[in-house]
């Protein structure tokens, strides 16, 4: 039965078309997931369906009724829930109150916590989560949040959820989990569109696979004819110089000619805070270092006491041998580290500025002309965007955009553009290509060794094994805030690394 | 696309569209407003909003606020007037008394919150009652007279038929505006306001921002002390007193995002204005004062309102 049609859809925004006459049905108890690169048109279907946008043009058909567009009421009361990438619940509440948002006065007009408090622990149970009602939604873990959100939609009679990269912050183990719970849903009848950038996940979970391309659904396949290549030439419609999880011939074709020199930065046994107790490694120029680890093992905590957000409790950091102490990133800045943070939207970008005002504020911070009164010359601002939108194909209207409005694999661009002409010495990124889809992922990869053959060390901090295999030289695996071996890539197997990252 | 056009458009212009109806409505009401001696009067009562509306401006944009404004008027006016009555010149008395200490004023305040990390509200709140009681104890509770009447005559006078607050506003005006679109500093605050985390990750130092741009609004206010203490001929002991709310109104009329990182020196200037028009108005057309208040609280609330709905819808 049909749940959901989407018919001839079409979504304009100023200068450009984000939807060009898109078709797309969803049946009951059907897992059909949605693949496309980024700025393809994933997220603002979703958002048609979710009621946030309204089509320029078609129908949307919905348990038998039509309707020209929905509204975020009409949508919940279709039964349509969204779970967002970017897990948004409030910290401060417990469980039982982020289930119940916004149907909490019962009756009298006060709050029966007793009734909630049951009522969610029966609701989580029947999900097979193991999350008591009562604890503060702060403390769980960014895994446990996204079941929780899943919970929600379950718990407000969703019976079309949509999932918006669900897998993007958890680990392998609380991968199979979240599938149990999917399957689990699927049985009672819910349908789900799921949107991923993981395709052997897709190939694993769904019924059906609708791919994008530039706004036009380029091609539909059912469960047994899902295959990682052929949706990947559907989203990509060109031949990617790396074959999909296959790294070897990648490094062998782009890794000559490197040249990987002397030692520019040594970290000696740094604390700070609860979350890095006992680093160690060596960077050394023109080199790619990864950093691989689970979820939480302190990669992201100990990059910020680098560059000096974090404080350092102990331990010595040492740059062109010379001991040193960054108070604040503006000191990491101008000696040239560049910091490409993990979460683009939260602490990379600034959404009231425009594209080249994000691109050329570290520069304008380093550059001294004029003192602190510097004057901002036009001509330089444009040619750092220039330069930055050239070098990684950023796809925006114009070089004074706003930047809310791109995808987010052009947003995370943007972010890693801000150090191009920097003259940066070393670059750190943080998890740069999550979320992102193989497209714009290709594009990074090949602008960090381009990066680094030009000299530049790299360090690539990412919970992605086969990116890590692929790009780096050598990996310093970390787990629970140590950094426990450090590996030549080329000398070592993924089971090596996962185990010491997990055990 | 029509919507989104108009967005555009309201963004850019939406202040003075409303500034230009608001002159349009008042002058088919009475026949005196629109006349070439009230248009001026009217520009000369806003002058300390647009000073003050700066000053509102600089801590806003950084996500903050300064509610302290109203008493720095009033405490760089009491100093002014003593130290010119001591025989300090009145070159030396602006410099030192007026804007050197509302820069002092707005440095201290700016020094408290990057450093503590305490609300703005909280630090400026602390320094709109602190520095109005040391106006009290500096004036002894009473308006001071007795300074040279030449103080008057510069800033409350004339300069070649233009009136002086109009003339010290714009240089004011021209100066900041400057300052904020055009300079790395300028540009940091912006970034700030818009996403102090982001800021900071890309090298901005926050504390040394958050200072300037407070003592920035300290100096501003300082400016407006001087205009206030002429017009009025006296520096009075609760001058400026609930000026604060003036200036936040002239701001956000004039575009400025309570969130931080959007506004303008223009914009707030013409917010002002529309201040002005409004008290203007109501008083030609004999309406009661208390009856101004309102209209003024609804006129701001029509505005901040009309820039979101109308902005928004662009968006969609």
């Amino acid at each position: 039965m049909e749940l959901v049609k989407l018919e001839k859809i079409r979504k304009e925004f100023p200068g450009v078309v984000a939807l060009d006459n898109v078709s797309f049905s969803l049946n009951k108890g059907e897992i059909h997931a949605l693949v496309g690169e980024n700025g393809a048109g994933k997220s603002t279907l979703i958002k048609i369906l979710a009621g946030i946008y309204t089509p320029t043009s078609g129908k949307i058909i919905v348990k038998g009724k039509e309707y020209t567009h929905l509204t975020p009421h009409i949508a919940q009361n279709l039964g349509i829930a969204v779970v967002h990438q970017e897990v948004s619940v409030i910290d401060t509440q417990i469980v039982a109150e982020a289930l119940f948002m916004g149907e909490i006065a019962q009756g009298s007009g006060f709050v029966n916590w007793r009734e909630m408090i049951s009522k969610s622990e029966k609701l989580l149970k029947s999900l097979g989560l193991n999350i008591p009602a009562q604890k503060k939604v702060g403390n769980l873990t960014i895994a446990q949040k996204q079941l929780l959100e899943i919970a929600r939609a379950v718990f407000q009679n969703a019976d079309i959820v949509i999932m918006d990269e669900p897998t993007s912050s958890l680990s392998e183990a609380e991968v199979e989990f979240l599938f149990k719970v999917i399957k689990n849903l699927k049985d009672k009848g819910v349908s789900i569109i799921y949107i991923s950038h993981r395709l052997p996940e897709v190939k694993k979970i769904a019924d059906k696979v609708t791919v994008l391309r530039d706004g036009k659904v380029t091609g539909h396949l059912s469960r047994n004819e899902i295959d990682v290549d052929k949706i990947v030439s559907y989203m990509v419609g060109r031949k990617l110089s790396f074959k999909y999880g296959s790294h070897q011939e990648f490094r062998q074709r782009r890794m000559k000619n490197r040249k990987i020199g002397e030692v520019v930065l040594k970290v000696d046994h740094l604390k700070s805070g609860k979350k890095v107790k006992d680093v160690s490694f060596e960077l050394k120029k023109g080199e790619i270092l990864g950093f691989f680890g689970v979820i939480g093992s302190g990669r992201t905590e100990t990059l910020k006491t680098i560059i000096g957000a974090d404080k350092k409790d102990n331990g010595t950091i040492v740059l062109h041998n010379q001991l040193i102490k960054f108070n604040s990133p503006y000191h990491s800045v101008k000696r040239n580290i560049g910091f490409v943070p993990e979460d683009r939207k939260d602490e990379g970008l600034i959404f009231t500025l425009n594209l080249s005002q994000n691109i050329s504020l570290p520069t304008f911070i380093k550059r001294s002309i004029g003192g602190i009164f510097g004057w901002i010359e036009r001509r330089v601002e444009k040619k750092i965007a220039l330069n930055a939108i050239e070098k990684l194909k950023i796809k925006t209207p114009t070089i004074d955009s706003r930047v809310d409005t791109l995808s987010g694999g052009n947003q995370q661009k943007v972010v890693i553009g801000k150090w191009l002409f920097n003259n940066s010495e070393i670059l750190i990124l943080d998890e740069p290509t999550r979320g992102i889809d193989v497209g714009a992922k290709e594009e990074i990869y090949n602008l960090i060794l381009d990066l680094a053959l030009s000299g530049i060390s790299i360090i690539f901090s990412s919970s992605e094994l086969p990116e890590i295999l692929m790009l780096c030289d050598r990996v310093a695996v970390f787990n629970a805030g140590r950094t426990v071996a450090i590996y030549d890539v080329d000398n070592v197997t993924e089971k090596e690394i996962l185990q010491a990252a997990t055990t | 696309m029509k919507n989104e056009l108009f967005a555009k458009i309201w963004e850019r212009f939406g202040t003075l569209i409303i500034l230009l109806s608001l002159v349009l409505i008042v002058s088919m009401l009475s026949p005196y407003f629109f006349t070439m001696d009230n248009l001026l009067q009217v520009v000369v009562q806003s002058s300390i909003f647009m000073l003050i509306g700066m000053a509102e401006l600089f801590a806003i944009l950084t996500a903050g606020i300064d509610l302290s404004v109203g008493s720095v008027i009033a405490l760089t006016g009491a100093v002014m007037a003593k130290m010119m009555s001591a025989g300090y010149g009145i070159f030396t008395s602006v410099l030192i008394g007026g804007i050197g200490l509302g820069a002092l004023l707005g440095s201290i305040n700016g020094a408290l919150i990057a450093f503590t990390g305490l609300p703005p509200f909280i630090i400026t709140l602390g320094g709109l009652t602190i520095y109005r009681g040391i106006t009290l104890v500096v004036t002894g509770g009473r308006p001071i007279y007795n300074y040279p009447y030449e103080f008057n005559m510069i800033f409350a006078g004339q300069w070649k038929g233009i009136p002086s607050p109009i003339i010290v506003v714009l240089i004011a005006g021209i100066i900041m505006h400057i300052f904020l679109k055009y300079t790395k500093t300028g540009r940091n605050i912006y970034a700030i306001g818009g996403n102090e985390k982001a800021a900071w990750l890309s090298g901005v130092k926050v504390k040394t921002h958050l200072i300037l741009a407070y003592t920035m609004s300290g100096l501003l206010s300082g400016v407006a002390g001087l205009i206030m203490m002429s017009r009025v001929g006296a520096a009075e002991p609760l001058a400026g007193n609930g000026y604060e709310l003036f200036a936040i109104a002239s701001t956000v009329i004039g575009g400025t995002s309570f969130f931080g990182g959007i506004g303008s020196v223009p914009g707030t200037i013409i917010g002002a204005l529309v201040i002005g028009v409004i008290n203007n108005a109501l008083n030609i057309l004999n309406v009661q004062t208390y009856y101004q208040q309102i209209v003024s609280g609804l006129v701001i609330i029509g505005t901040v309102y009309a820039n979101k709905v109308l902005i928004r819808r662009g968006e969609q």
